[in-house]
């Protein structure tokens, strides 16, 4: 039995090297969305100033992240599938009473079956993240507008 | 075995026909139990029509406390239950039939990501609340949000 053990112990040493490098791949996987933009939790958070809803600045964004027209914004980057950063010439982050407004369009005819989010962008206070997924919840490519407002 | 006997049980009777109708027709029909007024939106008509001017805006952190707003009532802003809230506005009543709109934006009020979806609804019992509920593809799911409300 001993000997057992001694001749086959590595099998059981590398199932667990393999298992635990599986699931160390499918959580970061899972989180590259998330991870993309700080992290997935949202704090609760007091804003310093409180948005009055006058949209400042807009922007058209093609599902490849291009911009297709916008008004005020200064670049689109396309940094996975179904997230994006959308630039603007100024400090839009919420807690200096920016608020975004998302809406999922084709901008052409067609449709896209796909719900958006929005953030301050991590280290771009001049940024704004947007995530889209289906219905699923998979990351999903998608065309839309976006409205800032302050 | 007096009239005044007789009357109670005729009131208790059509009392429990009532309730069993009531549970009959939601069994028959699958309908979730109502969680802010009625299970189904009726179709509606109003005689006022919202302009898009906004009038209250409102970010609301996950746990239903306000991350920031203009002219809502933290007091009877509160989160229902998961991925329900009410939102109290200062400025009277935000039924749909006094010409107001609803735009609701999950959002995270700072860095990360939120991955839901959200909708409104005039608050049951509370005009001058919005009743926002959340939702990811696995069901009632908690999340900050900004709410417009425009007149």
């Amino acid at each position: 039995m001993t000997r057992n053990v001694k001749r086959y112990g590595w099998i059981f040493s590398a199932v667990a090297v393999l298992t635990f490098a599986i699931l160390a791949a499918y959580h970061s996987g899972a989180q590259v969305g998330a991870a993309a933009n700080g992290g997935v939790a949202s704090p609760d958070v007091t804003l310093a100033a409180a948005t009055r809803g006058v949209v400042f600045d807009t922007a058209a964004i093609n599902a490849d992240g291009s911009i297709a027209a916008c008004f005020g914004c200064t670049g689109a980057i396309h940094l996975s599938t179904g997230t994006y950063e959308v630039d603007f010439g100024t400090n839009v982050q919420a807690t200096n009473g920016w608020s975004r407004w998302v809406q999922p369009d084709t901008l052409t005819t067609g449709s896209e079956a796909v719900f958006c989010d929005t953030a301050d962008r991590a280290g771009n206070a001049n940024g704004i993240f947007v995530n889209c997924q289906n219905a699923a919840g998979t990351f999903t490519d998608g065309a839309f507008f976006l409205f800032v407002a302050r | 075995m007096n009239l005044k006997h007789i009357q109670r049980y005729i009131v208790l009777g059509a009392a429990l026909l009532a309730l069993g109708s009531i549970g009959a027709v939601n069994a028959a029909s699958g309908a979730p139990a109502p969680e802010n007024g009625v299970a189904v939106a009726p179709t509606v008509k109003f005689k006022v029509v919202s302009r898009g001017i906004m009038a209250e805006t409102a970010a609301i952190n996950a746990d239903g406390t306000v991350g920031s707003c203009y002219n809502c009532n933290p007091a009877t802003t509160t989160r229902l239950g998961t991925g329900t809230y009410q939102v109290a506005f200062k400025g009277g009543s935000v039924a749909m039939k006094k010409g107001v709109a609803r735009w609701v934006q999950p959002d995270t009020l700072t860095a990360g990501n939120t991955q839901v979806w959200c909708d409104t609804a005039d608050r049951a019992g509370v005009a001058a609340a919005v009743w926002v509920n959340c939702q990811n593809h696995s069901g009632p799911a908690d999340t900050a949000f900004f709410l417009f409300v425009t007149k």
